[in-house]
């Protein structure tokens, strides 16, 4: 029934023709020449796509070397000139080519692979780097970022810096005792206005409070979200919590304070009852084990020895 | 000379520009002239100067595969949006209405939440599958041994839509946080996967999809003047239904399996050409296809280029856009609901 020459008369044929070409003459006017800058200098520029990542690429000093990052990633306030590339599991090929990267540093679930196949066969070095779970993956990520970055000596500091943090710990552990001793921790995210989120076993939250020598009694999987009442029948020593509020400006509240405004019912369990309510740093509980996680850790393990002396 | 006699030379025309504009803009500076010479490189392997080795990988592997599958996927949504308002003679109808749109969010979402490490393709083979499966079932449930009801239609689609909608809801609840986001972005469409597979998917679709809906377009317009006088005038309305039903299916389902879910172009772009030329399906279902396409194509260049070098879901700009844009023709045509 559908007859294409009842569309496609001549006619039609000679005004697409005419329109077509008097409006690319319009366009070819107005559009400039682009000019590619091919530096021959080979100046290193590093793109990095991953919490963990970006944080060891800045805890090496190869910062001055960074253009771009993904929106997982935190940077100090004052490295404002670097581009954001989106979520780092939906990065665009075209945008980072554009960057004129030498070096694209993700981790393993950096994506998709149809990008990082563009990226490769144009020359850019890809590299993947495993989410590391326990130290022996963070002390290879950061020998082999090392070696990629030219920072050898950086990294072998970091390393030694990081063994000395995580004896420091241990050291610490053993002062608050074993396992049936332990202070029983629970990390919530805050979220205004709805139930906390409680992180179980597997978060990032659960490697830090393991790390430190506590107990995690929220004995679930993954994040689940908690009425103040379950959390009120847990009964923790500690809280910890991490949030996006900041607090209004000139006003300082504690965390403490702050939660327990929250949720009233909360001064009923031991945490409250002493105050024991602390924040982490979001660093934290990106990717893993990282650098802030063990920080976090070892300021935890310092709380929980003032927990048993009493 | 009236204004409608230029509608089909000046879509094509849009067109063309709209391919120039595509495959010459983007967060890489090419200049039009090198992208020229590109596209001659990569249809004729004649090597014309001044090529860089990563424009042409861009080129070939970045805007000429996503121009295509946008224009493709454009096309094909308004299509199925046109034969859909159609055959429900209901304004309010797009692709989506018979659920396919909706299972195949689900499908994906399975394959995205229980199997993490599932590479893309499972993903798109899923939605695919589950899209056909929930249309399958939505036909099935308005289909007595009467006949196809269109009302039935209608509701059984909403209700299945509702279910696939709670389904994606449990496994949201269930979702660790990067499965999460995955699941999230999916929903709001992109181009930027695109892969030559696809592309060649998507284009086959529409070649096929355009020839069966121009062969009914004669019926649609008999089903226009309602189902019984459509029988009266000796045509089989259910195998009609049936067979419709089942090529949008198939096309959106290829479509969303390939780009995941992109809203308002199957509703707003036949409102528009019909607003334009009339309900003649004959005129309707080619000028919905090349707008679609022109559109699509469009919104994907801002896709790319708003925010370089980071991207924004497509299905986001067209919904952006196309929200406000269905408004204001509500707003101008209100007389005529009056």
């Amino acid at each position: 029934m559908f007859n294409p020459s009842h569309v496609f008369n001549r006619r039609v044929i000679s005004k697409c023709l005419l329109l077509s070409a008097s409006l690319l003459l319009t366009f070819n006017v107005s559009a400039h020449e682009g000019v590619h800058a091919d530096d021959e200098t080979q100046e290193a520029r590093l793109v990095s796509a991953g919490a963990g990542v970006t944080e060891l690429v800045l805890a090496l000093e190869a910062g001055d070397e960074l253009v771009a990052v993904d929106s997982t990633s935190i940077l100090p306030a004052s490295m404002t000139e670097i581009d954001t590339l989106g979520y780092h599991r939906m990065l665009s090929a075209e945008g980072i080519l554009a960057l004129t990267p030498t070096l694209v540093l993700g981790t393993d679930a950096m994506g998709p692979e149809t990008t990082l196949e563009v990226l490769r066969s144009a020359d850019v070095k890809v590299v993947k780097l495993p989410t590391a779970k326990d130290l022996s993956q963070l002390l290879s990520n950061i020998d082999t970022m090392g070696k990629l970055l030219n920072r050898q000596a950086q990294a072998k500091q970091l390393q030694l810096k990081l063994r000395a943090s995580l004896d420091a710990i241990a050291a610490k552990k053993k002062q608050v005792g074993g396992a049936e001793q332990a202070p029983k921790i629970l990390f919530m995210l805050l979220q205004a206005d709805r139930p906390a989120r409680v992180g179980g076993e597997g978060t990032a939250a659960d490697i830090i409070i393991k790390l430190a020598g506590g107990n995690n009694i929220a004995d679930f999987s993954g994040y689940k979200s908690l009425s103040q009442e379950g959390i009120l029948s847990l009964q923790p020593d500690f809280i910890l919590i991490s949030d996006r509020s900041d607090n209004p400006a000139g006003t300082f509240v504690s965390d403490t304070e702050r939660v327990l405004d929250a949720m009233p019912l909360l001064a009923h369990t031991p945490a409250g009852k002493n105050k024991r309510i602390q924040s982490i740093k979001p660093q934290a509980l990106l990717g893993g084990l990282g650098l802030s996680a063990i920080e976090a850790a070892d300021k935890l393990a310092s709380d929980l020895i003032e927990i048993n002396r009493y | 000379m009236n204004s409608q006699a230029w509608l089909l030379p000046g879509l094509i025309a849009l067109l063309v520009i709209t391919s120039i504009l595509s495959i010459s803009t983007g967060p890489l500076n090419i200049s039009p002239s090198t992208s020229f010479s590109a596209v001659i490189a990569w249809a004729t392997h004649y090597e014309l100067a001044g090529v860089a080795p990563h424009e042409q990988l861009v080129i070939n592997n970045v805007r000429l595969p996503r121009t295509l599958l946008a224009m493709a996927v454009g096309a094909i949504l308004a299509q199925c949006g046109a034969v859909m308002q159609g055959l429900f003679r209901n304004p309010l109808a797009d692709p989506g209405i018979i659920g396919v749109s909706s299972g195949a969010a689900l499908g994906a979402a399975i394959c995205i939440v229980m199997f993490p490490a599932a590479a893309q393709y499972w993903i798109a083979c899923s939605a695919f599958i589950a899209g056909l499966i929930t249309t399958l079932l939505v036909y099935r449930l308005a289909t007595s041994p009467t006949g196809t009801s269109v009302m039935l239609l209608l509701l059984s689609g909403v209700a299945v839509a509702a279910l696939a909608g709670a389904g994606i809801g449990v496994l949201t609840y269930m979702a660790n946080d990067m499965a999460l986001r995955d699941l999230t972005l999916w929903q709001m469409g992109s181009i930027a996967g695109a892969q030559w597979q696809y592309v060649i998917l998507a284009l086959v679709a529409l070649v096929l999809l355009s020839w069966h809906f121009n062969a009914s377009a004669g019926a649609l317009n008999a089903l226009l003047l309602g189902e019984s006088e459509a029988r009266h005038l000796g045509i089989d309305v259910d195998k009609l239904k049936y067979r419709l039903i089942l090529l949008c299916a198939l096309g959106v389902g290829i479509s969303v399996a390939a780009t995941g879910i992109i809203g308002f172009i199957g509703l707003v772009i036949p409102h528009l050409v019909r607003i334009l030329i009339g309900p003649d399906h004959k005129q309707l279902l080619p000028l919905s296809a090349l707008l679609g396409a022109v559109i699509l194509a469009l919104a994907d260049i801002g896709a790319r280029s708003l925010v370089a070098p980071s991207e924004l879901p497509v299905g986001l700009v067209t919904a952006l856009l196309g929200a406000p844009f269905f408004i204001f023709l509500l707003l101008k045509q209100r007389s005529r609901f009056l």
